[in-house]
């Protein structure tokens, strides 16, 4: 009887190694490519259709006073956020000494430029209600905006100042709220700088119900925003370089995909290097045109027509182009970032946010971009980047007045104007990260390498092309007798 | 109104804006993505020019943005020293204004001589010639193994022999028929009689090919003025610069102005421009040194694009990739063959399944591989290497090298080649440039495969890598009739429908697989194309009958059908010639056809029927889209025994043969099926390959019976024997 309780204990004993080394075994490990573990399995959602009493909702901020009885911290939380505040945490920008909090809320772009001055049209897409002007109070919890990432009808709108225009159904909003979805992010992603498209290169439209040849994480396994873009507590992950300037709250592929997810030692080697966007982000703007050069200095003339893709006479000239290949530089997650009232060189481009790394910066990796060229107004005798204001009264947009534009944009921005303007050049880079192609249609070695590559290599720092004069991390040495590299 | 009506109002009234909302969506085909991609925007440069939208769009202020300029193109310094473009008197052509000479331009630094005599694209059989008959190929009017005096049905004229009976080809012929497919130097420059330059050659002699050239009209020998039409120069150019004007090259050389044909090279470029008829140096391109600017001309190894000229779609022509199968596209014509980097599924081909074909046309070509990475130069330094079996077996490394500059002096034209069928030029130099197995170790992979030794023994690395061709090649060529167009009767196989029209789809073929012998002796079965061609041959010893002679025969001066020619074919009475009328179904067919060409002065035509078959060696698959069933091998159903078609029909029942220099064992028979096509039914001879699943031998399948049967046997003994002991052990 002993023996035979040794044996079922060896036995025991045996299964339960051969569960451990099985249950080990589905760990990913390197080079195991499992991404599925990375994506969140939520439960459904509670269905709101039958939860409210009244049988109208008066205004936004009544919602939310619903909203807030059974979720009381959803308004603490979304406060703390940058999708509220407009304002990151503070952070020590490179080029400057005192750490500050930078965001949308104080920053200037080259596009529309600046939302001080001009806060009625901006915060369209603000997560609250009634910001219209700088006297805006952040601390109050009704005009947080819910329904902007989580209703479901597909009717719910925002008009200036982020108030939902008076025919729209707010019990049908309120009644259908879910976790956000494409549309919900979209609503403010995809028309970012205005209008579809218009800004980012690689959100747009087209996202809300992409083919897959399109996005393959949302066209072919149906991704959400979201599902990438982990939520906890109203946080949501990830950056922008347009409003962000250090390495912080990042979003990868590594977070689902194995860091050498390839099976191929001649792929996985250019992971070194390369930023996984770099190749399977061939094309940006794959169905809808962005916007890619903007001359603020031809705006103002009456042309007697006007085109939103070639020239508005409130906005000057254009350039959208679609299924263009990026510009590569090297990113190490770290920008310049101009800051109001940075000095400029007005003879020199002036770089709005270049990403900061290097070929021999280890943290860095060649990463695709848009870029954004425009020529736009600045101060000629204190030579800075001029904050217009051209929405409502005296905007360049109604009086086509470039002076009382600036004057009444330095008033807003506190950022004085001498009185003389001029216009100069200016880049803003946008990394690419959606608009992920299939592998099949990734970028292969002759998009890159060779007479048809097309790369400027000397550009980003190589003696030529690597594939024959080595990468950085080594140069090659060909034995002719063994055909190795050394 | 009744019930029926009224329903049928009601389904339009709900289908109605169904039908409008789906046709008015933006529906996403790939396609169709695609092509309007192309016509937005390519590359950043291209968005300094605004989207061709409607409008006019100089309505509107341009951008006067600096950054937007577009930056000069990047371009890799070259080393190649100024070049003063000289006549053949050593005169700089901006003085003279006379033809460019490359052998003056270049041979002041490099050995013109040696890189013509060490060329065999430049002497295409000149330095191989044999006496009539006594070639590898069989016939009994080929004269040399290239494309100088090996006759081929698909471009069917025949070099005509000193002392002729009849013109067909003088040597000023073969240079307008064959020059554009020619890089000059060799028969273009040279006497294959004399040794002498062509220049020299008098008009003295009416039997002297040199001298003479067919007049299509008379069909008679008609003098050739050399000193007027100059000779074909080895042209440099055609493969060291990009992108050369061969259009206006061929043009040059089909109005017999062969002098001219490297100066056209050069249109184009800005170095040279067409004045009316004549071609003329543009100053603006040249320093006052006579040499050309560099930014108008630049010297480089040759590319991939550089061999396409003559070989076919070879290189990232165009983005989607299209190709047209012809004879001018020679490579994709014959094989199928298309090198190029591009994704299948993003080529401007209807191709059946495309959307699925996510592999390149040639994966090399995807890895940034040029042909003249294989194919290069056989004294290129960087590639010369002792192999094993000429190097001592104590040295991994011989140092000793020939320099570059010694290189640059005498670079050895002729360039490392594989084993095909079809490359009979040049057999010496067979097997000269590192196969599949020189770069890559397959022992390091297959590890699906079993005995991979033995395969790798048996098998060439394209039988599995080259498993499908995804373009149409040609099938036939019947030369016995003409078409209206005055051209012979062409089949292709991988396309449904008529080749070239855009409404066909193009299914691609499986390659014939065939035992083809290789450097070291051993046959290996690889993957082929197979073209027959029909024609008339005439007299003892036979040669083929004349094109003139075919279409005085059949047809009119102004080129449409004789009335004899449509009688003779015309099986529904109706005097016209449709498709299915126009081949040799019957004798009387033949007889009719054969009396027209007696009448034309042919003697004593019959058919005859070659069988061509074409190594496939590029359009590689990598091993994702590589052959990995063992069943396509293995079994009833093997690849290597499949019928093969060969031709829709065989003109007046001919048998067709394959030819003798291919290198190839053609296994197998040909007959013609019960649907009069004609095929091959491969069968393989076990001495030269056993494919277990596919062959029997029969005392083998005998010991496997006899072992089934041996061990049934065992079994139940040993169990009656058990039972049996058992009772008997009960028993006691």
């Amino acid at each position: 009887m002993a023996r035979k309780k040794i044996y079922m204990a060896l036995l025991a004993v045996s299964l339960a190694g051969a569960a451990l080394v099985l249950g080990c075994s589905e760990e990913v490990g390197p080079g195991r490519d499992d991404p599925w573990r990375g994506v969140t399995r939520y439960p459904d959602h509670t269905n709101h259709a039958h939860l409210y009493k009244a049988d109208k909702f008066e205004d936004g901020p009544s919602v939310t006073m619903a909203c807030l009885e059974c979720h009381p911290q959803a308004a603490d939380q979304v406060m703390a956020t940058s999708h509220w505040n407009w304002l990151g945490d503070p952070e020590t920008v490179p080029g400057h000494d005192k750490p500050v909090r930078i965001g949308k809320l104080n920053l200037i772009n080259n596009f529309c430029i600046s939302i001080e001055g001009n806060w009625p049209k901006c915060t369209k897409c603000h997560a609250g209600y009634g910001w219209k002007d700088a006297s805006f109070d952040f601390s109050v919890k009704k005009n947080v905006d819910c329904l902007v990432c989580h209703d479901g009808s597909g009717l719910y709108d925002k008009g200036e100042s982020g108030i939902p225009p008076k025919d729209v159904d707010l019990l049908a909003a309120a009644k259908s709220v879910r976790r956000p979805t494409r549309d919900n992010c979209g609503y403010c992603h995809f028309n970012g700088g205005g209008g579809n498209a218009v800004k980012h290169g690689d959100l747009d439209g087209s996202l809300a119900k992409p083919v897959e040849r399109i996005d393959v994480h949302m066209g072919r396994l149906n991704l959400v925003c979201i599902d990438c873009h982990k939520t906890r507590d109203h946080k949501i992950t990830g950056r922008m370089v347009s409003v962000s300037a250090t390495n912080t709250n990042q979003v990868g592929c590594v977070s689902c995909h194995a860091d050498k997810p390839h099976g191929n030692e001649r792929l996985d080697g250019h992971t070194e290097a390369l930023a996984c966007q770099t190749c399977h982000l061939p094309e940006m703007a794959v169905k809808e045109a962005t916007k890619v050069a903007w001359d603020w200095s031809t705006a103002g003339q009456d042309i007697g027509a006007d085109d939103p893709h070639k020239y508005l006479k409130i906005k000057g000239s254009f350039i959208y182009a679609k299924n263009l290949r990026p510009e590569y530089f090297w990113f190490n997650g770290s920008l310049e970032r101009y800051l109001k009232g940075d000095l400029i060189d007005p003879e020199k481009v002036t770089q709005i946010n270049r990403p900061l790394g290097s070929i021999g910066d280890p943290n860095s990796k060649i990463w695709p971009f848009k870029v954004h060229r425009a020529k736009q107004p600045y101060d000629v005798k204190y030579k800075r980047l001029i904050v217009p204001k051209t929405v409502g009264k005296g905007g360049y947009w109604t009086d086509f007045d470039w002076i009382k534009a600036a004057e009444l944009g330095g008033e807003a921005s506190g950022l004085p104007f001498s009185g003389e303007f001029g216009f100069t050049e200016t880049e803003m880079y946008w990394r690419l990260s959606h608009m992920i192609a299939p592998k099949e249609r990734a970028l292969q070695c002759v998009d890159c390498h060779g007479d048809s590559g097309g790369m400027d290599w000397k550009a980003l720092g190589y003696d030529g092309d690597p594939a024959y004069v080595g990468g950085r991390s080594r140069k090659r040495v060909v034995s002719m007798a063994g055909g190795t590299d050394k | 109104m009744n019930s029926r009506l009224t329903l049928i109002i009601v389904v339009l009234l709900v289908l109605a804006p169904a039908v409008w909302v789906i046709s008015s969506a933006d529906v996403e085909t790939p396609a169709v993505a695609e092509a309007a991609a192309e016509v937005v925007a390519g590359d950043t440069a291209a968005v300094q020019t605004p989207p061709a939208e409607e409008g006019p769009s100089s309505l509107f202020p341009p951008l006067t943005l600096k950054s937007l300029e577009k930056a000069a193109e990047p371009r890799t310094p070259s080393i190649h020293p100024p070049v003063i473009l000289m006549d053949e008197d050593m005169e700089p052509v901006i003085r003279s204004g006379r033809p460019l000479s490359l052998a003056a331009t270049c041979g002041g630094c490099h050995n013109v001589d040696y890189i013509a005599r060490n060329n065999y694209h430049s002497q295409v059989g000149l330095n191989e010639l044999t006496p009539p008959g006594q070639a590898k190929s069989g016939r009994a009017w080929d004269v040399s193994p290239g494309m100088f005096g090996r006759w081929n049905p698909l471009t069917y004229r025949t070099l005509s022999p000193e002392g002729f009976d009849e013109i067909d080809m003088g040597t000023a012929d073969w240079i307008m028929v064959m020059g554009p497919r020619h890089v000059g130097g060799g028969p273009a420059v040279t006497s294959r009689f004399t040794g002498r330059p062509l220049t020299e050659t008098r008009a003295d002699d009416p039997k002297n090919p040199d001298a003479f050239v067919l007049d299509p009209i008379t069909r008679k020998p008609a003098a050739w003025n050399w000193q007027e039409s100059g000779v074909m120069e080895l042209n440099c150019l055609l493969c060291h610069v990009k992108d050369p004007n061969n259009a206006q090259r061929v043009a040059e050389i089909k109005k017999g102005r062969f002098g001219w044909a490297s100066s056209a090279t050069l249109l184009g470029s800005g170095v040279a421009e067409r004045d009316g008829g004549e071609i003329k140096w543009s100053a603006k391109a040249f320093a006052e040194d006579g040499s050309v600017r560099p930014e108008y001309f630049r010297v480089s190894d040759p590319r991939s694009g550089n061999c396409r000229i003559c070989h076919g779609s070879a290189c990232r022509c165009s983005d989607p990739v299209i190709f047209e199968n012809s004879l001018d596209n020679w490579g994709t014509e014959t094989t199928g063959e298309i090198f190029s980097p591009d994704p299948v599924d993003r080529s401007g081909m209807n191709l059946k399944g495309k959307e699925s074909l996510h592999l390149p046309w040639d994966v090399h070509a995807q890895r940034l591989l040029q042909c003249s990475n294989c194919h290069h130069s056989m004294n290129n330094p960087e590639y010369n290497e002792e192999t094993g079996d000429e190097r001592p077996g104590h040295l991994r490394f011989d140092a000793r090298k020939l320099g570059f500059g010694e290189y640059l002096e005498t670079p050895d034209h002729n360039l490392a080649k594989g084993h095909s069928a079809q490359g009979t030029v040049a057999r010496a130099m067979d097997g000269s440039m590192r196969d599949c197995r020189d770069c890559h170790d397959a022992e390091a992979r297959h590890d699906f495969l079993p005995y991979k030794k033995l395969h790798f023994q048996k098998l060439s690395c394209q039988t599995c890598h080259v498993q499908r061709v995804l373009a149409p090649a040609r099938m036939s060529t019947d030369w016995t009739l003409l078409d209206s167009a005055g051209e012979p009767l062409v089949t292709h196989r991988g396309v449904r429908g008529r080749v070239n029209d855009p409404a066909s789809i193009i299914d691609g073929y499986t390659p014939v697989l065939l035992m083809h012998e290789e450097d070291d002796g051993e046959y290996r079965l690889g993957p082929h194309n197979v073209i027959t061609s029909w024609f008339w041959v005439e007299g003892d010893p036979e040669r083929p009958v004349r094109e003139a002679d075919l279409k005085a025969a059949f047809l009119e001066k102004d080129g449409t059908y004789r009335p004899e020619y449509v009688r003779a074919l015309d099986e529904n009475g109706d005097g016209k010639l449709e498709e299915n009328e126009l081949r040799l179904g019957s004798a009387a067919k033949v007889e009719a056809i054969k009396k027209l060409l007696e009448s034309a002065g042919v003697k004593a035509p019959r058919i005859k029927g070659e069988i061509q078959p074409y190594t496939l060696s590029h359009g590689v698959a990598s091993g994702d889209y590589a052959l990995h069933c063992c069943q396509c091998c293995h079994g009833k159903n093997s690849r290597a025994i499949q019928d093969v078609k060969l031709s829709d029909y065989a003109p007046g029942a001919a048998e067709p043969g394959p030819v003798t220099d291919a290198r190839i064992l053609l296994h197998g028979k040909i007959e013609t099926g019960k649907d009069g096509k004609v095929y091959c039914t491969p069968t393989l001879d076990p001495g030269n390959l056993y494919l277990h699943g596919t062959q029997r031998v029969q005392w083998l399948d005998w010991i496997g019976i006899l072992a089934v049967i041996g061990s049934f046997l065992g079994v139940a003994a040993h169990g009656t024997l058990r039972f049996a002991s058992s009772r008997i052990k009960k028993a006691e």
